[in-house]
């Protein structure tokens, strides 16, 4: 019985199933079936009354009568059908295009602003995704890999940080049950070295354990380097596919030889499918076993191998499927607390370290929150372009809708429903926004490249592949689609049916209906008060950067010129680098035309040790921090720093330092206030915390402050110490000279070939270009908004154009009467210009208030310049006030001229 | 009369083109025929309710149609009941007989009250 039901209603469900297909598919020939159907019908009908005696003709009308409204009774045996909506909408569409084919100029103009509005927030988008959310190439699965990053809770200020190989090792064999692997890279930038002789810098990774396994990351060519191989340090190295066509070109870099930081190193594999590290931005191009490591470092081997080595791993881990990472992160911190208990002398410092897990998406963590709050400006002020756009394109249909408004109230007495109206108004604009948005996102995947490339690589020198629009940026696009419709199509739809039918047949009632003249006020509003709320960005943030440029240094930074090496990565010791340096020092001496030179660690500007300090005699903490920098005699002068009390350092000084520990020091004036209140500072003792042991130093001079580290923030103190002093083994010369730079660069490097050891520059160019690279966040920022501040106002002048025209149009009639009543041309622009400066002013309250939000949101980028600033805004609000006056001139002087006759003609 | 038909229920109409349909296949025209014959010319279906009628009921599965031809040798449409058509006609019409002789017993006998 069950079965017999069942079997029913499959049956009856296959029947539906092929009736609606039918339908659906065969609406030509279903549509004439009907028809045959009700005049056979209707012919029986007739036929039979006749049979039953009535006359022919009355037949014939009656059974017309009885018949019924002939098309209502077609719909709803079409609604029976159940492809109603169907048709309408085929139906819609089709009146959609018709219309734009009609005004083609039209919707050219508003694809072309759709496209415009879409391109721009989809391409800041698609850059936000590639440098913040794109996961590293060549990995597959990529979402079970973390990095692992320790940081104390006590030590605020201490950046998360990495482990020393030895404790590395011993978790990696902890064999945690959450994680499958857990290896380690330290990064570091080796000099290689290839056959023919070029010299060149790649960004190279020192790996541990199964990295190559742990990431998933497959050969191109050759194999990858193995466990066993990674804690034993062969003598080799795997490249990128990148690297290796640089160096090698179009043959095989397998097998090849290198020189890595003086070491001979075999080339075994490339790595495929164009990985190139786990952080995108900063890629690798070398990975050499961890073993290497202090050979080409040139670190003695018991340093190395100390738990609290200072060469630091970053740890890379991947999750067991399953595993969730407050549990891994809880292993993590037992298996290292058992670390700490089991050597405490050397792991002391890491007791209480909490392990934090991060995915790999996009840049390295430490320049993450900078690049995120540019970019979530960006798209903001990309978005306003959006709503600018919107706001054209709804002004366009609008003023389009006015031509059809006789159309509207034809249809509307037909019998065609609000709703349906509506909805055709709604076709239509999405049909415009449809195609913007192709156009768009095309337009935003060139943009979008264009800005990684020269934009974000150029700015930073990283190399990012370029973006890709696919995936969540083309949802975002559609998005942006979406909106566009609701807001250009919808907000039309909604207003203009709202007809009065009798006035629009008369062609002489052409007053301004209420809902439309308040949206184009609306409109004209909402595009003053957003384009001056993208121009007072734009300008701020242009100030804070001329601020940020012209900030006192504190040296004279005009005619100097950096040339910064690093010697030791060519295999020297300790002694040989003393004798390198005083060979160079020695050298560039001689360079004719300098006014003066001198030698320094890191440079300035580029600070990278802090010194913990002590006034001497004094027990206890380290309460006085300042940057530490080494330097040799003549660098206060070559920099133009004048020395306040005491002296320089002298050539014995450095002679000392290059021997065992100078035990002098020069502090600049912050220091010295810090230290004794006062700039009398000379002859103080104060200690400094060292690695393994403290330095003891003497105050020798007191300089005045200079910018050691950034542009911004306030002047720190600074410690200087001879070069000979230093730990770090890299030089920078500063050369002060009339010739250019570019000559003087070219001796230098004659003196270091000169002395035999090849050794590539590091950096060598004026001074002045590292002030440019300190501000490159500030430039690229400004320079973009100054860009969507150009589009916004450009589309928004294209629109208020569109507005006040459409506007006069509609008056025309008005006009011509008071112009036939005696007004002078004059009068008649006069009132136009003074319509739209009332409306300017609203515009710019409003603006006022999204202007002033925006600003708020600058706030922290901005520097030494008020959200509020004066000059800001009335440059800002001159600019809107010119925009609509330039906006209107047209269409008034079309007013001014309006010819009388034609127009009483009607 | 006829205009009363266009107030007919939906489900009632079903019904009765059911009915109509249980000897045989039959085009529209002669369903609205048969059933005003089998009525005694009481219900006359409107062609504006009986197409409708006929393709909802065809969208549910109940009827089937085909193109043949007439007696008179024109071509027409005709509908047919499908077998889940037979079957939720016999339930359709025991819904109706217990629906109206339930309306029948509260309405009362014909003949008019004592008193």
């Amino acid at each position: 019985m069950i079965g017999r039901t069942l079997l029913r209603r499959v049956r009856s469900l296959w029947v539906r199933i092929r009736h609606r297909t039918r339908a659906l598919v065969r609406r030509g020939s279903i549509e004439r079936e009907m028809d045959e159907e009700m005049r056979v019908h209707h012919e029986m009908e007739i036929e039979d009354r006749i049979r039953s005696g009535m006359d022919p003709m009355e037949a014939r009308r009656t059974a017309l009568r009885d018949f019924g409204g002939v098309e209502r009774f077609k719909e709803e045996s079409r609604a029976a059908l159940g492809v109603a909506w169907l048709d309408s909408l085929v139906q819609d569409l089709r009146f959609g295009l018709r219309i734009l084919r009609r005004r083609p100029m039209l919707a050219a103009l508003a694809v072309l602003t759709l496209a415009a509005g879409i391109a721009f927030p989809t391409a800041a988008f698609s850059v936000a995704d590639t440098v913040l959310h794109r996961p590293p190439e060549g990995v597959p699965d990529p979402d079970r890999l973390v990095q692992v990053r320790f940081r104390s809770p006590h030590d605020s200020r201490m950046r998360e940080t990495g482990l020393s190989h030895l404790n590395l090792r011993d978790l990696g064999e902890a064999a945690l049950p959450t994680v499958t692997h857990l290896v380690g890279s330290a990064e570091n930038s080796y000099q290689v070295v290839t056959p023919d002789g070029a010299a060149r810098h790649l960004h190279s990774e020192a790996v541990e354990g199964d990295y190559f396994g742990a990431l998933g990351v497959s050969p191109a060519k050759g194999r990858l380097l193995s466990a066993a191989e990674t804690v034993a340090g062969p003598a080799v190295a795997v490249l990128s596919e990148e690297a290796a066509r640089r160096l090698f070109g179009e043959g095989s870099a397998v097998g090849r030889r290198l020189h890595v930081n003086g070491a001979s190193l075999t080339v075994v594999g490339v790595a495929g499918n164009g990985f190139r590290g786990v952080h995108r931005g900063r890629s690798t191009d070398l990975w050499v076993p961890h073993g290497l490591h202090p050979t080409l470092l040139h670190v003695e081997s018991d340093t190395y191998h100390r738990r609290d080595a200072s060469t630091l791993f970053n740890l890379v881990a991947r999750l067991r499927s399953g595993a969730r990472a407050e549990a891994a992160e809880n292993e993590l911190r037992e298996a290292m607390e058992r670390l700490v208990e089991a050597y405490p002398e050397q792991n002391g410092r890491y007791a209480d370290y909490q392990p934090t897990l991060y995915r790999y998406l996009g840049i390295r963590p430490s320049a993450r929150e900078w690049f995120r709050r540019s970019m979530l400006i960006l798209v903001a002020a990309a978005f306003v372009v959006l709503l600018v756009a919107c706001a054209n394109v709804a002004s366009l249909l609008v003023f389009n809708g006015l031509r059809r408004e006789g159309e509207s109230a034809v249809r509307q007495a037909i019998g065609a429903s609000r709703p349906r109206l509506v909805r055709q108004h709604i076709t239509e604009g999405a049909l415009l926004v449809g195609a913007g948005l192709v156009l768009g996102a095309a337009a935003a995947a060139w943009l979008s490249r264009e800005m990684i490339s020269e934009g974000i690589n150029r700015y930073y020198s990283f190399s990012f592949e370029g973006a890709v629009v696919e995936g969540r940026v083309l949802a975002f696009a559609a998005a942006c689609g979406g909106i566009s419709v609701l807001l250009a199509a919808l907000l039309p739809a909604l207003v203009v049916p709202r007809v009065d039918l009798v006035a629009s047949l008369k062609v002489f009632a052409r007053k301004r209906t209420g809902g439309r003249g308040r949206l184009r006020a609306g409109l004209f509003v909402t595009q003053i008060a957003l384009s001056l709320s993208l121009v007072v960005s734009a300008l701020l943030l242009r100030g804070s950067l001329r601020n940020l440029q012209e900030v006192e240094l504190g040296f004279e930074s005009a005619g100097l010129m950096e040339v910064a090496l690093d010697p030791r990565r060519q295999g020297l010791d300790q002694a040989q680098l003393a004798e390198y340096q005083r060979e160079l020092l020695r050298g560039v001496a001689t360079i004719p035309g300098l006014h003066s030179v001198a030698g320094v660690g890191d440079g300035p500007l580029r600070a990278q040790f802090r010194a913990d300090l002590r006034p001497g005699g004094e027990g206890g903490g380290w309460p006085i921090e300042a940057w530490a920098e080494h330097v040799t005699p003549g660098f206060f002068g070559t920099l133009g720093v004048p020395i306040l009390r005491g002296r320089d350092f002298t050539a014995d000084d450095l002679e000392r330092s290059w021997e065992s520990d100078a035990g002098v020091a020069v502090v600049n004036e912050a220091l010295a206030r810090r230290l004794s209140g006062t700039v009398e500072a000379v002859g103080l003792e104060i200690v400094q915390r060292g690695y393994r042991e403290n330095r003891v130093l003497e105050v020798v001079g007191v300089v005045a402050d200079s910018r050691m580290r950034d542009l911004r923030g306030e002047r720190d103190s600074g410690l200087y110490r001879p070069l000979g002093d230093s730990y770090h083994s890299r030089t920078a010369l500063l050369l002060r000279s009339d010739r250019p730079s570019a000559e003087v660069i070219e001796d230098v490097r004659g003196v270091v070939n000169g002395i035999g050891l090849p050794v590539p520059f590091q950096r060598a160019a004026p001074l002045t270009d590292l002030v440019d690279e300190l501000t490159t966040e500030e430039r690229l920022l400004a320079r973009l908004m100054t860009l969507l501040s150009i589009v916004a106002v450009g589309l928004a002048g294209v629109g208020l154009y569109g507005a006040v025209a459409s506007s006069v149009e509609e008056r025309v009639r008005e006009i011509g009467i008071r112009k036939a009543l005696g007004a002078r041309m004059s009068e008649i622009a006069g009132q136009v210009i003074g319509e739209v400066l009332r409306l300017t002013a609203f515009g710019l309250v409003a603006g006022a208030f999204v202007g002033w939000g925006a600003a708020r949101l600058l706030e922290n980028r901005l520097f030494r310049i008020e959200p509020l600033e004066p000059r800001v805004w009335f440059a800002a609000v001159v600019a809107c006030v010119v925009l609509a006056v330039a906006a209107a001139a047209l269409p008034a002087r079309a007013a001014a001229r309006v010819d009388i006759v034609r127009t009483l003609k009607g | 009369m006829g205009k009363e038909m266009g107030d007919l229920l939906h489900g009632t109409l079903d019904l009765l083109i059911l009915r109509t349909l249980q000897f045989g296949p039959l085009h529209g025209w002669a369903i609205s025929k048969r059933i005003r014959a089998l009525s005694k010319d009481v219900l006359e279906v409107n062609q504006g309710s009986l197409y409708p009628a006929l393709y909802r009921l065809e969208g549910r599965g109940l009827l089937e149609s085909e193109w043949g031809t007439s007696a008179e040798d024109r071509r027409v449409k005709l509908y047919s009941l499908t077998s889940e058509g037979r079957g939720r006609f016999v339930e359709e019409r025991s819904v109706w007989r217990d629906f109206s002789s339930a309306v029948e017993r509260v309405l009362g006998p014909v003949a008019p009250e004592a008193g």
